[in-house]
Protein backbone atom coordinates (compact mmCIF):
# COMPACT_ATOMS: atom_id res chain seq x y z
CA UNK A 1 0.00 0.00 0.00
CA UNK A 2 1.26 3.49 -0.70
CA UNK A 3 0.86 6.53 1.53
CA UNK A 4 -2.15 7.87 -0.35
CA UNK A 5 -4.08 4.61 -0.08
CA UNK A 6 -3.22 4.33 3.62
CA UNK A 7 -4.40 7.87 4.36
CA UNK A 8 -7.66 7.32 2.56
CA UNK A 9 -8.39 4.43 4.92
CA UNK A 10 -6.92 5.90 8.13
CA UNK A 11 -10.25 7.19 9.44
CA UNK A 12 -11.91 3.77 9.06
CA UNK A 13 -8.78 2.17 10.54
CA UNK A 14 -9.05 4.41 13.63
CA UNK A 15 -12.77 3.64 13.94
CA UNK A 16 -11.96 -0.09 13.64
CA UNK A 17 -14.12 -0.61 10.59
CA UNK A 18 -11.60 -2.28 8.31
CA UNK A 19 -11.42 -5.99 7.73
CA UNK A 20 -8.47 -7.89 9.21
CA UNK A 21 -6.19 -8.18 6.17
CA UNK A 22 -6.52 -4.49 5.23
CA UNK A 23 -5.98 -3.38 8.84
CA UNK A 24 -2.85 -5.52 8.99
CA UNK A 25 -1.52 -3.98 5.78
CA UNK A 26 -1.99 -0.55 7.33
CA UNK A 27 -0.29 -1.76 10.55
CA UNK A 28 2.68 -2.81 8.44
CA UNK A 29 2.78 0.48 6.56
CA UNK A 30 2.62 2.55 9.76
CA UNK A 31 5.56 0.65 11.23
CA UNK A 32 7.64 1.69 8.23
CA UNK A 33 6.39 5.21 7.50
CA UNK A 34 6.95 8.05 9.99
CA UNK A 35 4.92 10.57 8.00
CA UNK A 36 1.83 8.34 7.94
CA UNK A 37 2.32 7.51 11.63
CA UNK A 38 2.29 11.23 12.45
CA UNK A 39 -0.82 11.62 10.32
CA UNK A 40 -2.44 8.66 12.09
CA UNK A 41 -1.66 10.07 15.55
CA UNK A 42 -2.92 13.51 14.59
CA UNK A 43 -6.18 12.16 13.16
CA UNK A 44 -6.73 9.84 16.13
CA UNK A 45 -6.23 12.75 18.51
CA UNK A 46 -8.67 14.95 16.56
CA UNK A 47 -11.35 12.25 16.45
CA UNK A 48 -10.91 11.69 20.19
CA UNK A 49 -11.36 15.41 20.77
CA UNK A 50 -14.53 15.53 18.65
CA UNK A 51 -15.98 12.55 20.48
CA UNK A 52 -15.08 14.28 23.75
CA UNK A 53 -17.41 17.15 22.86
CA UNK A 54 -20.33 14.91 23.73
CA UNK A 55 -19.45 15.44 27.38
CA UNK A 56 -19.60 19.16 26.90
CA UNK A 57 -22.81 19.59 24.92
CA UNK A 58 -25.08 18.44 27.67
CA UNK A 59 -28.76 18.31 28.06
CA UNK A 60 -28.61 19.77 31.53
CA UNK A 61 -31.74 21.86 31.69
CA UNK A 62 -34.35 19.34 30.68
CA UNK A 63 -34.52 16.33 28.47
CA UNK A 64 -36.34 16.47 25.13
CA UNK A 65 -37.97 13.16 25.86
CA UNK A 66 -39.14 14.48 29.19
CA UNK A 67 -40.45 17.64 27.55
CA UNK A 68 -42.04 15.59 24.79
CA UNK A 69 -43.62 13.44 27.45
CA UNK A 70 -45.01 16.41 29.28
CA UNK A 71 -46.29 17.97 26.10
CA UNK A 72 -47.88 14.72 25.07
CA UNK A 73 -49.80 14.45 28.29
CA UNK A 74 -52.07 17.44 27.88
CA UNK A 75 -53.03 17.55 31.51
CA UNK A 76 -49.51 18.60 32.39
CA UNK A 77 -49.12 20.96 29.49
CA UNK A 78 -48.97 23.99 31.72
CA UNK A 79 -46.11 22.68 33.79
CA UNK A 80 -44.25 21.82 30.55
CA UNK A 81 -44.67 25.40 29.42
CA UNK A 82 -43.48 26.63 32.78
CA UNK A 83 -40.46 24.41 32.53
CA UNK A 84 -39.72 25.64 28.99
CA UNK A 85 -40.10 29.19 30.25
CA UNK A 86 -37.68 28.54 33.12
CA UNK A 87 -35.23 26.90 30.73
CA UNK A 88 -35.60 29.79 28.30
CA UNK A 89 -35.08 32.38 31.02
CA UNK A 90 -32.06 30.53 32.40
CA UNK A 91 -30.55 30.33 28.93
CA UNK A 92 -31.30 33.98 28.20
CA UNK A 93 -29.65 35.00 31.48
CA UNK A 94 -26.65 32.77 30.82
CA UNK A 95 -26.24 34.17 27.28
CA UNK A 96 -26.55 37.72 28.57
CA UNK A 97 -23.95 37.14 31.28
CA UNK A 98 -21.58 35.32 28.95
CA UNK A 99 -21.77 37.86 26.15
CA UNK A 100 -18.98 39.89 27.72
CA UNK A 101 -16.88 36.76 27.86
CA UNK A 102 -17.72 35.90 24.28
CA UNK A 103 -16.84 39.41 23.08
CA UNK A 104 -13.79 40.59 25.06
CA UNK A 105 -13.69 43.73 22.90
CA UNK A 106 -17.09 44.66 24.25
CA UNK A 107 -15.84 44.13 27.77
CA UNK A 108 -12.95 46.52 27.18
CA UNK A 109 -15.39 49.24 26.20
CA UNK A 110 -17.02 49.04 29.59
CA UNK A 111 -14.25 50.47 31.79
CA UNK A 112 -16.58 51.15 34.68
CA UNK A 113 -17.07 47.45 35.13
CA UNK A 114 -14.35 45.62 37.09
CA UNK A 115 -15.14 42.60 34.94
CA UNK A 116 -13.22 44.30 32.08
CA UNK A 117 -9.98 44.23 34.08
CA UNK A 118 -10.65 40.73 35.30
CA UNK A 119 -11.06 39.57 31.73
CA UNK A 120 -7.76 41.12 30.73
CA UNK A 121 -5.89 39.40 33.53
CA UNK A 122 -7.73 36.17 32.76
CA UNK A 123 -6.73 36.49 29.11
CA UNK A 124 -3.07 36.87 30.14
CA UNK A 125 -3.36 33.85 32.38
CA UNK A 126 -5.04 31.91 29.60
CA UNK A 127 -2.22 32.75 27.21
CA UNK A 128 0.29 31.51 29.78
CA UNK A 129 -1.68 28.31 30.25
CA UNK A 130 -1.96 27.90 26.47
CA UNK A 131 1.83 28.17 26.13
CA UNK A 132 2.27 25.53 28.84
CA UNK A 133 -0.32 23.30 27.23
CA UNK A 134 1.48 23.59 23.91
CA UNK A 135 4.71 22.55 25.57
CA UNK A 136 3.08 19.55 27.24
CA UNK A 137 1.39 18.61 23.94
CA UNK A 138 4.79 18.69 22.19
CA UNK A 139 6.26 16.48 24.92
CA UNK A 140 3.33 14.08 24.54
CA UNK A 141 3.85 13.95 20.81
CA UNK A 142 7.50 13.11 21.36
CA UNK A 143 6.57 10.29 23.72
CA UNK A 144 3.95 8.96 21.32
CA UNK A 145 6.50 8.97 18.49
CA UNK A 146 8.93 7.07 20.70
CA UNK A 147 6.22 4.51 21.48
CA UNK A 148 5.49 4.10 17.78
CA UNK A 149 9.20 3.76 17.07
CA UNK A 150 9.52 1.04 19.71
CA UNK A 151 6.51 -0.74 18.24
CA UNK A 152 8.37 -0.62 14.97
CA UNK A 153 11.11 -2.73 16.45
CA UNK A 154 8.91 -5.74 16.17
CA UNK A 155 10.81 -8.34 14.26
CA UNK A 156 9.37 -11.01 12.07
CA UNK A 157 10.21 -14.68 12.22
CA UNK A 158 9.01 -16.43 9.08
CA UNK A 159 6.24 -13.93 8.52
CA UNK A 160 4.80 -13.91 12.05
CA UNK A 161 5.54 -10.72 13.93
CA UNK A 162 7.13 -11.22 17.32
CA UNK A 163 8.51 -8.80 19.81
CA UNK A 164 12.04 -9.61 20.86
CA UNK A 165 12.35 -9.42 24.65
CA UNK A 166 15.32 -9.91 26.90
CA UNK A 167 18.47 -8.56 25.41
CA UNK A 168 20.18 -9.32 28.73
CA UNK A 169 22.05 -12.44 29.68
CA UNK A 170 20.44 -14.94 27.31
CA UNK A 171 22.73 -15.23 24.31
CA UNK A 172 21.13 -13.78 21.18
CA UNK A 173 21.45 -17.00 19.19
CA UNK A 174 19.74 -19.04 21.91
CA UNK A 175 17.08 -16.38 22.33
CA UNK A 176 16.25 -16.42 18.61
CA UNK A 177 16.37 -20.20 18.39
CA UNK A 178 13.97 -20.61 21.34
CA UNK A 179 11.58 -18.02 19.94
CA UNK A 180 11.70 -19.61 16.48
CA UNK A 181 10.79 -23.02 17.90
CA UNK A 182 7.87 -21.62 19.84
CA UNK A 183 6.56 -19.49 16.99
CA UNK A 184 6.85 -22.38 14.52
CA UNK A 185 4.93 -24.52 16.97
CA UNK A 186 2.15 -21.91 17.34
CA UNK A 187 1.88 -21.59 13.56
CA UNK A 188 1.69 -25.37 13.21
CA UNK A 189 -1.07 -25.46 15.88
CA UNK A 190 -3.14 -23.01 13.83
CA UNK A 191 -2.34 -24.81 10.55
CA UNK A 192 -3.33 -28.18 12.03
CA UNK A 193 0.13 -29.51 11.22
CA UNK A 194 0.62 -32.26 13.83
CA UNK A 195 3.76 -33.51 12.10
CA UNK A 196 5.60 -30.20 12.56
CA UNK A 197 4.32 -29.90 16.12
CA UNK A 198 5.76 -33.33 16.90
CA UNK A 199 9.08 -32.50 15.26
CA UNK A 200 9.42 -29.45 17.55
CA UNK A 201 8.46 -31.40 20.69
CA UNK A 202 10.26 -33.74 23.04
CA UNK A 203 9.13 -37.39 22.74
CA UNK A 204 7.06 -36.94 25.93
CA UNK A 205 5.01 -34.06 24.50
CA UNK A 206 4.85 -35.70 21.03
CA UNK A 207 3.23 -38.73 22.67
CA UNK A 208 0.65 -36.49 24.40
CA UNK A 209 -0.13 -34.70 21.13
CA UNK A 210 -0.60 -37.96 19.25
CA UNK A 211 -2.88 -39.24 21.99
CA UNK A 212 -5.10 -36.13 22.25
CA UNK A 213 -4.40 -33.86 19.24
CA UNK A 214 -7.61 -31.89 19.83
CA UNK A 215 -6.12 -30.47 23.05
CA UNK A 216 -3.28 -28.90 21.12
CA UNK A 217 -4.66 -27.89 17.73
CA UNK A 218 -6.04 -24.39 17.16
CA UNK A 219 -7.37 -24.70 13.60
CA UNK A 220 -10.82 -23.43 14.52
CA UNK A 221 -9.32 -20.16 15.85
CA UNK A 222 -8.43 -18.97 12.33
CA UNK A 223 -4.99 -17.48 11.75
CA UNK A 224 -2.50 -15.95 14.15
CA UNK A 225 -2.70 -12.21 13.71
CA UNK A 226 -0.22 -11.24 16.40
CA UNK A 227 1.96 -13.14 18.83
CA UNK A 228 4.11 -11.46 21.44
CA UNK A 229 6.64 -13.20 23.62
CA UNK A 230 6.13 -11.42 26.92
CA UNK A 231 8.69 -13.15 29.11
CA UNK A 232 11.39 -15.76 29.08
CA UNK A 233 12.45 -17.49 32.26
CA UNK A 234 15.52 -19.69 32.41
CA UNK A 235 16.19 -22.68 34.60
CA UNK A 236 19.61 -24.15 33.99
CA UNK A 237 19.38 -25.09 30.31
CA UNK A 238 15.55 -25.15 30.23
CA UNK A 239 13.38 -22.17 29.30
CA UNK A 240 9.86 -21.15 30.20
CA UNK A 241 8.36 -18.87 27.54
CA UNK A 242 5.13 -16.90 27.84
CA UNK A 243 3.32 -15.76 24.71
CA UNK A 244 0.26 -13.60 24.20
CA UNK A 245 -1.69 -14.37 21.05
CA UNK A 246 -4.47 -12.79 18.98
CA UNK A 247 -6.09 -14.59 16.09
CA UNK A 248 -8.58 -13.94 13.31
CA UNK A 249 -11.56 -15.87 14.63
CA UNK A 250 -11.74 -16.50 18.36
CA UNK A 251 -9.43 -14.00 20.02
CA UNK A 252 -9.94 -11.00 17.75
CA UNK A 253 -10.29 -8.22 20.29
CA UNK A 254 -8.74 -10.04 23.23
CA UNK A 255 -5.65 -12.15 23.64
CA UNK A 256 -4.78 -15.32 25.48
CA UNK A 257 -1.57 -16.56 27.02
CA UNK A 258 0.21 -19.79 26.21
CA UNK A 259 3.12 -21.03 28.31
CA UNK A 260 5.84 -23.24 26.90
CA UNK A 261 8.52 -25.25 28.71
CA UNK A 262 11.53 -25.82 26.44
CA UNK A 263 14.26 -28.38 27.05
CA UNK A 264 17.62 -28.27 25.45
CA UNK A 265 18.32 -31.56 23.71
CA UNK A 266 21.77 -31.76 22.17
CA UNK A 267 22.24 -28.29 20.72
CA UNK A 268 18.65 -27.38 20.02
CA UNK A 269 15.49 -26.58 21.97
CA UNK A 270 12.40 -28.82 22.01
CA UNK A 271 9.04 -28.08 23.58
CA UNK A 272 8.48 -30.36 26.56
CA UNK A 273 5.15 -29.02 27.75
CA UNK A 274 2.72 -26.30 26.82
CA UNK A 275 -0.69 -24.99 27.70
CA UNK A 276 -2.56 -22.08 29.18
CA UNK A 277 -1.48 -22.98 32.72
CA UNK A 278 1.77 -24.89 32.64
CA UNK A 279 2.89 -25.81 36.14
CA UNK A 280 6.28 -24.52 37.11
CA UNK A 281 8.70 -27.16 38.37
CA UNK A 282 8.77 -26.99 42.19
CA UNK A 283 12.52 -26.50 42.37
CA UNK A 284 12.56 -23.78 39.72
CA UNK A 285 15.02 -21.07 40.48
CA UNK A 286 13.85 -18.14 38.40
CA UNK A 287 16.21 -16.06 36.40
CA UNK A 288 14.25 -13.55 34.32
CA UNK A 289 15.32 -11.77 31.17
CA UNK B 1 -35.01 -5.09 27.70
CA UNK B 2 -33.69 -5.72 24.20
CA UNK B 3 -34.29 -2.90 21.73
CA UNK B 4 -36.43 -4.94 19.38
CA UNK B 5 -38.81 -5.90 22.19
CA UNK B 6 -39.05 -2.29 23.29
CA UNK B 7 -39.88 -1.25 19.74
CA UNK B 8 -42.54 -3.93 19.51
CA UNK B 9 -44.00 -2.86 22.82
CA UNK B 10 -43.92 0.84 21.83
CA UNK B 11 -45.68 -0.03 18.58
CA UNK B 12 -48.48 -1.53 20.62
CA UNK B 13 -48.84 1.82 22.38
CA UNK B 14 -46.63 1.35 25.44
CA UNK B 15 -45.45 4.91 26.08
CA UNK B 16 -42.94 3.91 28.72
CA UNK B 17 -41.28 1.58 26.24
CA UNK B 18 -41.09 4.43 23.73
CA UNK B 19 -39.62 6.80 26.31
CA UNK B 20 -37.00 4.29 27.37
CA UNK B 21 -36.14 3.71 23.69
CA UNK B 22 -35.54 7.33 22.80
CA UNK B 23 -33.74 8.09 26.06
CA UNK B 24 -30.95 5.85 24.82
CA UNK B 25 -30.24 8.16 21.90
CA UNK B 26 -31.35 11.48 23.32
CA UNK B 27 -27.89 12.81 24.25
CA UNK B 28 -26.16 11.79 20.99
CA UNK B 29 -29.04 13.15 18.92
CA UNK B 30 -28.98 16.39 20.84
CA UNK B 31 -25.25 16.77 20.10
CA UNK B 32 -25.85 16.14 16.40
CA UNK B 33 -28.71 18.65 16.28
CA UNK B 34 -26.66 21.17 18.26
CA UNK B 35 -23.89 20.78 15.72
CA UNK B 36 -26.28 21.68 12.92
CA UNK B 37 -28.43 24.29 14.62
CA UNK B 38 -25.70 25.96 16.67
CA UNK B 39 -27.97 26.74 19.57
CA UNK B 40 -29.22 24.67 22.43
CA UNK B 41 -32.86 25.72 22.16
CA UNK B 42 -33.01 24.93 18.42
CA UNK B 43 -31.30 21.59 19.07
CA UNK B 44 -33.79 20.92 21.82
CA UNK B 45 -36.71 21.66 19.49
CA UNK B 46 -35.27 19.51 16.72
CA UNK B 47 -34.87 16.53 19.03
CA UNK B 48 -38.30 17.01 20.55
CA UNK B 49 -39.90 17.26 17.08
CA UNK B 50 -38.00 14.14 16.07
CA UNK B 51 -39.42 12.23 19.02
CA UNK B 52 -42.92 13.46 18.31
CA UNK B 53 -42.76 12.37 14.68
CA UNK B 54 -41.19 9.06 15.66
CA UNK B 55 -43.97 8.45 18.17
CA UNK B 56 -46.66 9.19 15.60
CA UNK B 57 -45.09 7.14 12.82
CA UNK B 58 -43.60 4.26 14.77
CA UNK B 59 -46.15 1.76 13.46
CA UNK B 60 -44.83 2.39 9.98
CA UNK B 61 -41.37 1.07 10.93
CA UNK B 62 -41.12 -2.31 9.23
CA UNK B 63 -37.85 -3.68 10.63
CA UNK B 64 -37.65 -3.25 14.40
CA UNK B 65 -33.90 -3.85 14.32
CA UNK B 66 -33.43 -0.65 12.35
CA UNK B 67 -35.00 1.66 14.90
CA UNK B 68 -31.84 3.71 15.48
CA UNK B 69 -31.25 4.31 11.77
CA UNK B 70 -34.94 5.14 11.26
CA UNK B 71 -34.92 7.60 14.18
CA UNK B 72 -31.71 9.19 12.93
CA UNK B 73 -33.24 9.62 9.46
CA UNK B 74 -36.10 11.59 11.01
CA UNK B 75 -33.56 13.67 12.92
CA UNK B 76 -31.60 14.36 9.74
CA UNK B 77 -34.78 15.52 7.98
CA UNK B 78 -35.57 17.82 10.88
CA UNK B 79 -32.03 19.20 10.70
CA UNK B 80 -32.45 19.85 6.96
CA UNK B 81 -35.74 21.64 7.67
CA UNK B 82 -33.97 23.77 10.27
CA UNK B 83 -31.22 24.62 7.78
CA UNK B 84 -33.74 25.51 5.08
CA UNK B 85 -35.45 27.84 7.54
CA UNK B 86 -32.17 29.47 8.41
CA UNK B 87 -31.24 30.17 4.81
CA UNK B 88 -33.39 33.24 5.00
CA UNK B 89 -31.15 34.58 7.75
CA UNK B 90 -27.85 36.29 7.05
CA UNK B 91 -25.23 34.68 9.24
CA UNK B 92 -21.86 36.41 9.43
CA UNK B 93 -20.19 33.98 11.79
CA UNK B 94 -21.52 31.23 13.99
CA UNK B 95 -20.49 31.84 17.56
CA UNK B 96 -21.50 28.80 19.54
CA UNK B 97 -22.96 29.27 22.94
CA UNK B 98 -20.63 28.47 25.75
CA UNK B 99 -21.58 25.12 27.16
CA UNK B 100 -20.56 23.99 30.61
CA UNK B 101 -17.26 25.72 31.32
CA UNK B 102 -16.40 23.43 34.21
CA UNK B 103 -14.89 20.84 31.90
CA UNK B 104 -11.15 20.37 31.74
CA UNK B 105 -9.70 21.68 28.50
CA UNK B 106 -12.70 23.96 28.10
CA UNK B 107 -10.88 26.45 25.88
CA UNK B 108 -9.61 23.71 23.59
CA UNK B 109 -13.04 22.23 23.25
CA UNK B 110 -14.59 25.60 22.61
CA UNK B 111 -12.06 26.18 19.83
CA UNK B 112 -12.98 22.83 18.34
CA UNK B 113 -16.67 23.59 18.62
CA UNK B 114 -16.13 26.91 16.87
CA UNK B 115 -14.10 25.21 14.16
CA UNK B 116 -16.90 22.68 13.60
CA UNK B 117 -19.33 25.59 13.47
CA UNK B 118 -17.38 27.05 10.58
CA UNK B 119 -17.86 23.91 8.47
CA UNK B 120 -20.53 23.70 5.80
CA UNK B 121 -23.78 22.03 6.97
CA UNK B 122 -23.16 18.72 5.20
CA UNK B 123 -19.83 18.37 7.00
CA UNK B 124 -21.30 19.34 10.36
CA UNK B 125 -23.98 16.72 9.85
CA UNK B 126 -21.53 14.00 8.91
CA UNK B 127 -19.36 14.82 11.95
CA UNK B 128 -22.41 14.52 14.19
CA UNK B 129 -23.55 11.22 12.74
CA UNK B 130 -20.11 9.69 12.76
CA UNK B 131 -18.67 10.84 16.07
CA UNK B 132 -21.63 11.79 18.24
CA UNK B 133 -24.00 9.03 17.13
CA UNK B 134 -21.12 6.59 16.54
CA UNK B 135 -22.68 5.33 13.31
CA UNK B 136 -20.82 3.15 10.84
CA UNK B 137 -20.11 4.36 7.32
CA UNK B 138 -22.69 1.94 5.91
CA UNK B 139 -25.33 3.14 8.35
CA UNK B 140 -24.68 6.79 7.48
CA UNK B 141 -24.80 5.91 3.78
CA UNK B 142 -28.16 4.27 4.35
CA UNK B 143 -29.55 7.23 6.31
CA UNK B 144 -28.31 9.89 3.90
CA UNK B 145 -29.03 7.71 0.84
CA UNK B 146 -25.51 8.20 -0.44
CA UNK B 147 -22.90 5.70 -1.65
CA UNK B 148 -20.53 4.55 1.13
CA UNK B 149 -17.58 5.95 -0.85
CA UNK B 150 -19.14 9.43 -0.83
CA UNK B 151 -19.70 9.20 2.92
CA UNK B 152 -16.07 8.20 3.47
CA UNK B 153 -14.69 11.01 1.38
CA UNK B 154 -17.06 13.49 3.01
CA UNK B 155 -15.79 12.40 6.45
CA UNK B 156 -12.18 12.76 5.30
CA UNK B 157 -12.86 16.17 3.82
CA UNK B 158 -14.63 17.31 7.00
CA UNK B 159 -11.63 16.26 9.10
CA UNK B 160 -9.20 17.97 6.72
CA UNK B 161 -11.19 21.20 6.81
CA UNK B 162 -11.38 21.03 10.58
CA UNK B 163 -7.64 20.64 10.82
CA UNK B 164 -7.13 23.63 8.59
CA UNK B 165 -9.49 25.70 10.78
CA UNK B 166 -7.65 24.52 13.88
CA UNK B 167 -4.25 25.17 12.33
CA UNK B 168 -3.17 21.50 12.56
CA UNK B 169 -2.07 20.89 9.01
CA UNK B 170 0.57 18.23 9.77
CA UNK B 171 1.29 16.25 6.63
CA UNK B 172 -1.87 17.33 4.85
CA UNK B 173 0.11 19.04 2.14
CA UNK B 174 1.74 15.75 1.16
CA UNK B 175 -1.46 14.04 0.12
CA UNK B 176 -4.01 16.01 -1.79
Amino acid sequence: MNCEQVRESLESYICKELDGPLARRIDDHLRRCDACTDEYLEMRRLIGRIKGLKEMILLDAASPVEAFWLAHRKKKLRSARLKTLVVGLTMALSIASSSLLAFPALAKRVPALPIGENIESLEKENKKIDAEKKKVAEENQKIEREVERLKGEITKVKGTPIRIEGDGNLPETENREAQRVVMDFVRAQYAGDVETMNSLSTPALAAKISERPGDYLREEFGEVTFATITNIIKKESDLLIFIKINDSKKYIDTEYQEDFVLKKIDASYRIDDMGTEVELPADLKIEEF
Amino acid sequence: MAERKLVESAKRGNKKAFASLVERYEQAMYCTAYNIAGSSWDAFDIVQDTFLEAFLKLRGLRDNAKFKAWLTRILVNKCYQELRGKRRMVVTERIPEQPDSQFAGFEDRLDLLKAIGRLEPEYRLIIGLRYFQDLKVEEIADILELPAGTVKSRINRALKKLRVHLGITGHLEVIK
